[in-house]
């Protein structure tokens, strides 16, 4: 087992191996009240193009495999419920499912072990049959069409499809109503049997334990398999240049809500890197302090719901600037004349990289919280405590090259959803 | 819990966290919603705005951010039928900054709520008129979240004019009848008239936040609220707009006094994925994804939820209205009751790991008139008998039915 301190935090972490191949992760907290578990695997709802376990030729699956695998997981061959195991043992556990993973987690005060025992069994135990599989039809229909009714959801994909076309990125993640039609028992299987090895997932954990006792339990609860060579995926990719510019739709709402997009299209490279940079400069563009967000805020252009951020994964990155307002287009156009030419002060630099590097150290508060942030790291092989490291190395001129490569004119698109005639 | 009493009366709840790598500082502003709900919404923009100190909302922000990143916001809450402003602001503790940023943050609540931006006595006209739009435009923007509105259309329907209808944030009629003299005059008043405290997350040694809050003053106290009456039918309401999903809410008075066994059947009939509503209305039927129950316990009512097909309308409602009547029944087993148990303590016991979401449930103590001590509240969770939970099921009303669909 590693041991690792990781000064800037003050943060003891653990890892090592299973025979299985599941990566470990430990923190133990003294003193916490809440323990909690991230079982995760890597495959999400762009997953969608690989070679099965055991085969030897690329298959397609319906959009919404990983999500509805996730609702599936949850049943038991002896037809029980695995909520009321985790209600048992007073445990809150949930799972969701994003565009590169799939993660089962619970947080609890008491009765840590049992609980963890549940997750890591249920996880481990495929039960899929037609009738099953029928029923969460129903669920996840629902599920969907309360998505569908979502403005800010649907603003959302649209901006994405302004961007790419083939990259699955781009459908919702839990697919519609006619391709969860197509998913059956034997589909579900095939997932299963490829991304849920052990080799291909992680298993974090944060609270209130002895991490040389943990490890033993581990042994006993986790199944040994054999490690499985890497999953061979596919997966479509588009021109580096915008599908198109702009995007509306219409709905229920009460004035017109806006999501501007930059496709970034970085891909090679250290990705916590990048997404430390591009973070500086999109608090530097439009920040509370900068001088485009006060411009926008005096003249009315800003509600509560504003915020912006920044994605960057291997297959898809862009930044996001979304609200709601009554004209978007006159924000769009003030972003647009703002990124050419930036200019960055040294003084608004030191500034904003110490602000974030402080906005990094919340997520070590919470268990829950923290072995989420350890989950969605670690399962793309990612090292979270690096980018604490990274706002002090990081340069005025890393930042000022996002302003020329990625906040360019030429990246943005702006998808809007208006109000019904 | 005990407070530390300030000079004036002020509480100042301690919540020790020596592991944690943030301190957090909050004040609450506690008034009656049927006071003036606009006023306190519009306030709480117009505080956020800046202070003498710091005179605009980019002087403000940055001066934030070289505290490390330190967050101040105004939220407005709504908890039985008191208003609260809770001004609430956080940072990375003095080991990872190497300031006394638990000084620092203290200072800036004062100054944010004591200090605010005047001119010529009064509140900035071009800040009170703009923050003004912002309200109402947040008001305006409830119906984008169908749930929301769904739920506030119920609570409207249900409790009329009662104060408990009233809407956290006011109305357009409150908001446009103020102006920056009208909402200074408010401001002066509420500051004398109004119960306030404080709340703190942070080590062992809050001295200087008693310092700083020390010449403060909280006079006043929360009016209980009363139990909404039970009407002798009940009222259906439909309502129709462009949406692809049905949101059913049903709302129900419950008269019992038990807190705990209320407590407790409101978990075992919808709260969480132990309860009846989840087993049965989504899992056992697949009619919703979401389908759970919430309780207000002074003012005596529960609002029980789903997301559904129009068509499945009749179903759903059958099978709530089953749920409550299985509970009534004396149909609760003993994993029910336990799971349920287990459930609220395993989250009230987690509160200590997140100093926000604490200061929120403690916030919901006081103005419940509860007293602020964890352990009494477990101990009373589990002495709750399934007598208990049956019979305070029995004191539960179907009172209002609404229910948003498509257009037809």
């Amino acid at each position: 087992m590693d041991k690792r301190f990781i000064k800037s935090a003050d943060e003891t972490l653990y890892t090592y191996t299973h025979s299985s191949g599941a990566k470990i992760y430990m923190v133990p907290k003294k003193g916490s009240s809440k323990s909690a578990a991230y079982f995760t695997t890597h495959f999400g709802s762009i997953d969608n193009c690989f070679i099965p376990f055991g085969e030897t030729e690329y298959i397609c699956v319906p959009d919404g495999v990983a999500h509805f695998l996730e609702h599936k997981m949850f049943e038991m061959p002896d037809e029980s419920n695995i909520f009321d195991l985790f209600s048992k043992y007073g445990a809150s556990a949930n799972a969701y499912t994003s565009f590169n993973m799939t993660s089962y987690y619970f947080w609890c005060t008491d009765y840590f072990k049992e609980n963890l025992k549940t997750l890591v069994t249920f996880v481990q135990t495929p039960h899929f049959t037609e009738e099953n599989v029928a029923k969460e039809q129903g669920i996840i229909g629902q599920e969907i069409r309360m998505y569908d009714d979502a403005p800010t959801w649907r603003c959302y994909f649209n901006m994405l499809s302004c961007m790419y076309e083939k990259n699955p990125v781009s459908r919702d993640i839990a697919g519609t109503v006619e391709s969860i039609s197509e998913i059956d028992k034997d589909v579900l299987y095939k997932c299963y049997n490829t991304f849920y090895h052990p080799s291909n997932m992680t298993l974090c954990l944060v609270g209130d334990f002895d991490t040389e006792d943990m490890k033993n339990y581990l042994d006993e609860i986790l199944k040994p398999l054999p490690n499985e060579d890497e999953i061979k995926r596919k997966s479509e990719t588009d021109t580096a240049a915008v599908v198109c510019r702009e995007k509306c739709a219409e709905m229920s709402v009460s004035r017109p809500i806006y999501a501007i997009g930059f496709k970034d299209n970085f891909c090679s490279g250290n990705i916590l890197e990048r997404r430390v940079a591009v973070q500086l400069a999109l608090n530097l563009l439009i920040g509370k302090s900068s001088d485009l967000y006060n411009e926008l805020y005096e003249s009315g252009h800003i509600s509560p719901e504003f915020g912006f951020d920044y994605t960057g994964e291997k297959s898809y990155a862009f930044s996001e600037i979304a609200d709601e307002c009554d004209n978007p287009s006159y924000v769009y156009n003030k972003i647009k004349a703002a990124v050419k030419d930036f200019k960055v002060s040294d003084e608004d630099f030191e500034r904003i990289r110490r602000k974030l590097f402080g906005k990094k150290l919340y997520v070590f508060n919470d268990p829950d919280n923290y072995a989420g942030a350890l989950a969605r790291n670690t399962v793309l092989g990612l090292d979270m405590y690096e980018t604490l490291d990274l706002f002090k190395t990081i340069t005025k001129e890393d930042v000022e090259d996002v302003f020329r490569t990625h906040l360019t004119e030429d990246n943005m698109v702006i998808s809007v959803v208006n109000p019904l005639h | 819990m005990n407070p530390y009493k300030l000079k004036n009366n002020i509480n100042l709840y301690h919540i020790k966290s020596v592991g944690f790598k943030t301190v957090t500082v909050s004040l609450n502003i506690y008034r009656p919603i049927c006071d003036n709900a606009s006023a306190l919404a519009l306030l709480g923009g117009v505080l956020e705005s800046g202070c003498s100190k710091y005179p605009s909302k980019a002087i403000l922000a940055k001066h934030l951010e070289w505290l490390y990143g330190a967050s101040l916001q105004s939220a407005i809450m709504k908890k039985e039928e008191t208003q609260i402003l809770s001004v609430i602001a956080s940072a990375p503790a003095e080991k990872f900054t190497g300031e006394d940023t638990l000084k620092e943050l203290s200072e800036l609540i004062y100054e944010i709520v004591y200090n605010p931006l005047l001119e010529n006595g009064k509140f900035k006209e071009s800040v009170v008129n703009l923050e003004k739009e912002n309200l109402k435009n947040l008001i305006n923007s409830v119906v984008n979240e169908k749930r929301d509105y769904a739920d506030k259309r119920a609570i409207e329907e249900m409790c009329g004019s009662q104060p408990f209808a009233i809407y956290k944030y006011g109305t357009m009629e409150g908001i446009d009848a103020l102006d920056s003299a009208s909402l200074t005059e408010y401001y002066n008043k509420i500051l004398k008239e109004s119960k306030i405290d404080i709340f703190v997350s942070a080590g062992e040694d809050i001295s200087s936040v008693k310092e700083v809050f020390d010449t403060c003053v909280s006079n006043g106290e929360i009016k209980k609220a009363a139990k909404s009456p039970a009407k002798s039918e009940m009222k259906i309401v439909h309502e129709n707009m462009n949406v692809a999903q049905g949101k059913l809410v049903i709302g129900f008075t419950v008269s019992s006094d038990d807190y705990f066994g209320t407590m407790l059947f409101n978990s075992v009939y919808g709260s969480g994925t132990h309860s009846k509503l989840f087993n049965n209305v989504r899992e056992k039927l697949s009619l919703a994804y979401y389908a759970y129950s919430r309780l207000t316990m002074q003012k005596g009512v529960i609002f029980a939820s789903a997301g559904i097909e129009f068509d499945k309308y009749d179903m759903a409602k059958d099978e709530i209205f089953a749920q409550l009547t299985s509970v009534q029944n004396g149909e609760v087993t003993d994993a029910e009751l336990d799971s349920a148990k287990k459930s609220i303590i395993n989250i009230i016991k987690s509160l200590n790991d997140n100093p926000v979401s604490l200061m929120d449930y403690y916030t919901g103590l006081i103005v419940a008139g509860r007293e602020v001590d964890i352990a009494k509240i477990i101990d009373g969770i589990n002495s709750v008998t399934k007598e208990a939970v049956i019979a305070a099921s029995k004191t539960v009303k179907p009172d209002t039915l609404y229910f948003l669909k498509g257009l037809e």
